[in-house]
């Protein structure tokens, strides 16, 4: 039913905004990776063990970001206009894998905090300008 | 004094090679190594940057809480790290038109002189590094800015960005 499907979070539209939400919050993050990294010039080892998992972060980022876009696509083909059915079991099983990519977005969130708390300790500490 | 001439031609840089950025008053040649990196904003329509040597960290709009009616430049404050910072509505403080509520704006979080300001903004764009740039202050014309509130001017992909002076702006 439409109803369960909109109970679930996990109606086409809703992903969209998700999706759009996700991408912005990776935008802020990756500005503000930019802004403690542009900040660090000069500190040549810090910025070298930091540069990496910046790469590798807005590597992740951008494969997992495509991911969640051909997966809504795929999502939003095979029941984009079956609203007023009830979800069937391949339904339930691609919200399970939106959920999975999800959570891998949120650990690469989670990685982006902790390299920017990394990076303000280390000015707190006066070992980085 | 200043002409399209005057105003440096800038190319985006990557991250790498990162160098001394330029200080007030400075305008510097091709190919010198002096650069400035700026936080490029937009404030109703129009661009902005601001030295990203003064920049912490931007922060969600959203988080912040408003004093009173909010009627006042910096009626509002932000958490940062426990500290409750004063967040100027950089719109008024330029003499800009009111934002109508936008969820996405951000606040800039700066430092001036061990003091922590916020600067609210529509949105922040990128961080980037200008190779040339003019710090020649000029008027606009449909916007009456404070002269002291501004470093220079670039144009970046055919746009006139303003770069902002931190000094400038937190002086009351």
């Amino acid at each position: 039913m439409a109803s369960e499907v909109k109970q679930s979070g996990q109606t086409p539209d809703q992903l969209a905004a998700e999706v759009e939400f996700l991408a912005d919050e990776l935008k802020l993050l990756a500005i503000n990776l930019a802004i403690a990294l542009a900040n660090l010039q000069g500190q040549g080892r810090g910025l070298k063990e930091l540069e990496p998992q910046f790469t590798e972060l807005i590597r992740r980022a951008n494969d997992t970001s495509l991911q969640v876009t051909e997966a809504l696509q795929a999502f939003r083909s095979r029941t984009g206009r079956q609203c007023g059915l009830p979800a069937s079991s391949e339904i339930v099983e691609k919200r399970g894998a939106y959920d999975g990519v999800e959570a891998r977005l949120n650990h690469i969130y989670d990685l982006s905090r902790d390299i920017i708390r990394e990076i303000n300790k280390l000015k707190s500490q006066g070992q980085v300008g | 004094m200043s002409s399209e001439s005057e105003t440096g031609k800038i190319r985006r840089q990557t991250a790498a090679g990162r160098s001394k950025a330029a200080r007030k008053g400075d305008t510097a040649a091709p190919g010198q190594s002096d650069r400035l990196q700026v936080v490029r904003f937009t404030l109703a329509g129009r661009e902005f940057g601001v030295d990203v040597r003064s920049v912490q960290e931007i922060r969600r709009a959203a988080e912040l809480t408003v004093i009173g009616d909010g009627s006042s430049t910096d009626s509002r404050v932000l958490n940062v790290r426990g500290q409750a910072v004063t967040v100027m509505d950089l719109r008024r403080r330029l003499g800009l038109p009111p934002a109508q509520g936008d969820i996405k704006a951000r606040v800039i979080v700066i430092e001036h002189e061990h003091k922590t300001y916020g600067l609210l903004v529509d949105a922040v764009t990128e961080v980037l590094r200008l190779e040339q740039l003019s710090l020649e202050p000029k008027p606009i014309p449909d916007m009456p800015l404070d002269a002291n509130a501004i470093c220079g001017f670039c144009s970046i992909d055919e746009q006139n960005v303003i770069i902002l002076d931190v000094a400038g702006l937190v002086k009351t």
